[in-house]
């Protein structure tokens, strides 16, 4: 490739990259909030790879990931159930108590970046 | 989360957020099953009349063995609770007299669509990989036939293929062969004859939400 034609791909490949830096500085999920759970993320309590399933009897707790922009402070999600995933209605399901447990200092010194539970 | 001893089995899908001012907000599904106890078998022929219904000369007409599936699905839910990442699995099946075998694989659907399948939904799959042609039909024990119209699978050897099934209309499958009624020199004349049918209560505990693959491996 002559020179000037290397010149000339490396300005073009340096444009993309300050575009691509520059959508990533407005883009709101890259400044913002995001939140997963690798768990319950598929319905099937057999042939997903991570349900979450329980017994009557049963309690059970499942890990949150919350990250946030640095300096944001504190955000505190919130838990809505449920809808019958079978139906589609809104439910109030007899006996099955969800609630959102932060993360305490004994978790943190359990271990690092420990995720809160619900 | 917890369930009480009184909890009612089911699936829910329940949205965890967050939300922020200046960051926007974000949201998570998750889905909670809470299990119940597998049902016992047993060992009524559903519909016996639609599924039974081959009557040759005077001899014994054929009847379908009816599958037991208690056994099957707790061994399976066992299986899961000790291998968490485990996402399918292999049931082997046959006839009391060994004549037919079927090795049933219980997996997710590949690639994973938009919407996943609900619990009150499966697709059947049947591979004949046996001599004679094979068939599958469902069952609605709520209608025998008459609530709604069967959906049926007709393969050759060698041959595969697959429907999705309802929870609404399907309470359990019956599986049938052809089988040779005039034989001189070569077969001129078949007839489909039922083999086996599952049992019907806990017939969804195991095909809800699942592929599920019948490869009809024997047959004699």
């Amino acid at each position: 490739m002559p020179t000037h034609s290397r010149w000339v791909g490396r300005l073009a490949c340096g444009c993309v990259a300050l575009v691509a830096a520059a959508m990533l500085e407005v883009s709101p999920s890259a400044a913002g909030l995001s939140i997963f759970s690798t768990v319950g993320t598929e319905p099937d309590p057999l042939v997903g790879p991570f349900p979450l399933s329980l017994h009557p009897g049963q309690s059970t707790s499942v890990g949150v990931s919350l990250f946030t922009g640095q300096g944001s402070g504190f955000v505190k999600p919130t838990v809505s159930c449920c809808v019958d995933a079978t139906t589609g209605a809104q439910v109030t399901p007899a006996g099955l108590t969800i609630g959102f447990r932060l993360p305490t200092f004994a978790d943190a010194a359990a271990g690092a970046g420990r995720p809160a539970s619900t | 989360m917890t369930a009480d001893t009184s909890a009612a089995p089911g699936q829910y899908a329940v949205k965890i957020s967050a939300s922020h001012p200046a960051m926007g907000s974000s949201e998570q599904t998750i889905f909670v099953n809470v299990l119940g106890p597998t049902p016992a078998d047993d060992t009524v022929t559903p519909c016996s009349s639609q599924v039974n219904n081959v009557v040759v000369g005077n001899g014994t007409p054929p009847v379908a063995q009816v599958l037991p599936l208690m056994g099957v699905v707790d061994s399976v839910f066992g299986v899961k609770a000790t291998n968490p990442g485990k996402i399918s699995f292999q049931v082997g099946a046959q006839t009391t007299d060994s004549r037919n075998g079927w090795a049933i694989a219980l997996e997710r659907e590949d690639p994973i669509p938009q919407a996943p399948l609900k619990i009150n939904q499966a697709i059947i799959a049947l591979t004949n990989d046996s001599p004679g042609d094979k068939d599958l039909w469902t069952v609605n024990g709520a209608g025998c036939g008459t609530a709604s119209v069967p959906q049926h699978i007709h393969v050759a050897q060698g041959q595969s293929a697959r429907i999705t099934i309802s929870k609404s209309s399907v309470t359990s499958l019956i599986l049938r062969r052809d089988v040779c009624t005039s034989w001189f020199i070569i077969c001129w004349g078949t007839m489909s004859e039922p083999v086996a049918v599952f049992t019907q209560p806990g017939f969804w505990s195991f095909v809800g939400g699942r592929v599920v693959t019948l490869r009809w491996f024997h047959s004699t």
